[in-house]
């Protein structure tokens, strides 16, 4: 009997001091289940160039003088060509442009020739990506018997943002190599641009 | 010396507790008899249970002991040979309650998608973009369970941003946003949510995934109806936003910028009974 007493008069009392409080649940924000799956994608550096338009640039009629104080040298009044091309690269980007001087037929050069020019210089600038003054740009440099040399100007030009524009290349300021009696025949150079992500 | 007050606060005290123990002695005294009896033929814990219900008499001035049959139902008998003898009491109703839960596991939470987001002309690849989100996200072994029978899915996703925002770059875009749904399977009943519709969540789900760590969860492209069946380019500016899909801007035609693009999609299991 009294063991039977002693206990539950111990549970009594504990059950008088201590405060009833019923049985609390989890907020409910803890018993929401919650799984997050993070996703990695990339895209690539990208650039890519249009096609030309006009795919070529022709100097119309002949490039020398026929009469006048200049006969058989360059004409002076040949107007800058541009060829348009629509360009893009989604980062950082370099714009070079690159061109080989417009060189005719060779000859034999000699005490008699000397006064003879197969090579057309010029400058080819890339226009619309950049402020004009720093265009890309590059004058060629071949000597009258055709011999390339280094060219001059900053070719290359870097393009911090992303960029979607019309590249124009200019074509200008034409001159013959020491301004000799063009030797007649075909001329021909090249302009390349690059376009290349950083 | 005791002070007034003290006079006021001790003096009912110990009236009550000697009243408490007078109760505590009587009921015991009526219960007696029948608790020995069980008590010499129930387990200890069922004894330990028995003086429970003796404290509880006295807190409450009724013997709620059960008779011995009744407490014979309840905890275990040491010897089927010991046959229950007639008893006088009240039959208690023992309830219990298990509360709706829900769990979700992942196999691995990072998920990079091995293909490019962009094709030649730098515009999102939706479909084979779409196509490897889906697949990077089933690769994740989303599993889980509830046990309630009005459980809610919500599932969300952040839109693919570069960085810390989205908002377009010289006209370049640098967020995409897309939609996926998920489902997850009962024998009988499948259940799905989709984030098209930004957190609302879905109807009422019952119980799925009884065994183990629980039922597979699969993602699929939603099937239209406002929903997008293949990524977009946006023009946003919180990269954290799970809105619906309707309301973020689209860029039609736009370029993506290079980099790495980051995305979360959560899935949220809201138990109910």
């Amino acid at each position: 009997m009294s063991k039977h007493l002693a206990i539950p008069f111990a549970l009594l009392l504990t059950a008088l001091v201590q405060p009833v409080v019923a049985q609390e649940l989890p907020p409910e924000d803890t018993l929401i289940a919650r799984q997050s799956i993070t996703l990695g994608a990339t895209t690539p550096a990208l650039c890519k160039l249009g096609e030309g338009n006009p795919t070529t640039a022709a100097i119309t009629g002949a490039m020398s003088d026929i009469s006048g104080e200049r006969i058989g040298r360059l004409r002076t009044n040949i107007a800058a060509m541009t060829i348009a091309v629509p360009g893009w690269c989604n980062g950082p980007s370099t714009l070079t442009v690159s061109a080989q001087p417009m060189l005719g037929p060779s000859f034999v050069d000699g005490p008699t020739t000397n006064v003879f020019s197969r090579a057309v210089n010029f400058r080819a600038r890339a226009l619309g990506w950049t402020p004009e003054s720093t265009a890309p740009e590059m004058l060629t440099n071949a000597t009258r018997t055709g011999t390339v040399l280094l060219p001059t100007g900053v070719s290359a030009r870097l393009i911090p943002l992303p960029t979607e524009e019309i590249i124009t290349i200019n074509l200008d300021n034409f001159a013959a190599a020491s301004d000799g009696l063009l030797v007649q025949g075909s001329y021909a150079g090249t302009v390349t641009i690059t376009l290349g992500a950083n | 010396m005791a002070t007034p007050l003290g006079r006021h606060v001790v003096g009912p005290v110990v009236a009550l507790l000697f009243r408490l123990l007078m109760l505590e002695i009587t009921l015991t005294h009526r219960c007696t008899k029948h608790t020995a009896r069980i008590s010499r033929r129930a387990d200890p814990v069922a004894s330990a249970t028995v003086h429970a219900w003796l404290m509880l008499a006295a807190m409450t001035g009724v013997c709620l002991l059960p008779s011995l049959a009744s407490a014979q139902s309840i905890f275990p008998v040491r010897s089927s040979a010991r046959a229950a003898g007639p008893g006088v009491g009240t039959n208690i109703t023992v309830t219990g309650r298990v509360d709706a839960r829900c769990k979700l596991t992942l196999t691995s939470a990072v998920q990079n998608i091995p293909v490019s987001m962009i094709n030649d002309e730098g515009r999102l690849d939706g479909p084979a973009f779409q196509s490897a989100i889906i697949t990077a996200l089933n690769q994740a072994g989303l599993r889980g369970w509830c046990s309630g029978a009005n459980n809610q899915l919500v599932l969300t996703r952040t839109p693919f941003v570069l960085g810390t925002t989205g908002t377009p770059l010289n006209g370049f875009a640098r967020a995409a946003l897309f939609d996926v749904s998920v489902t997850v399977a009962t024998p009988s009943q499948a259940y799905s949510d989709t984030t098209q519709d930004g957190p609302s969540g879905s109807s009422p789900a019952g119980t799925f995934g009884p065994t183990g760590s629980g039922a597979d969860f699969s993602f699929t492209a939603p099937s239209g109806s406002g929903g997008l069946t293949q990524p977009v380019a946006i023009n946003t500016s919180d990269a954290n936003s799970t809105a619906a899909t309707a309301s973020f801007t689209r860029l039609s035609n736009s370029r993506m910028v290079a980099g790495g693009y980051s995305s979360t999609v959560t899935l949220e299991v809201r138990p109910g009974l």
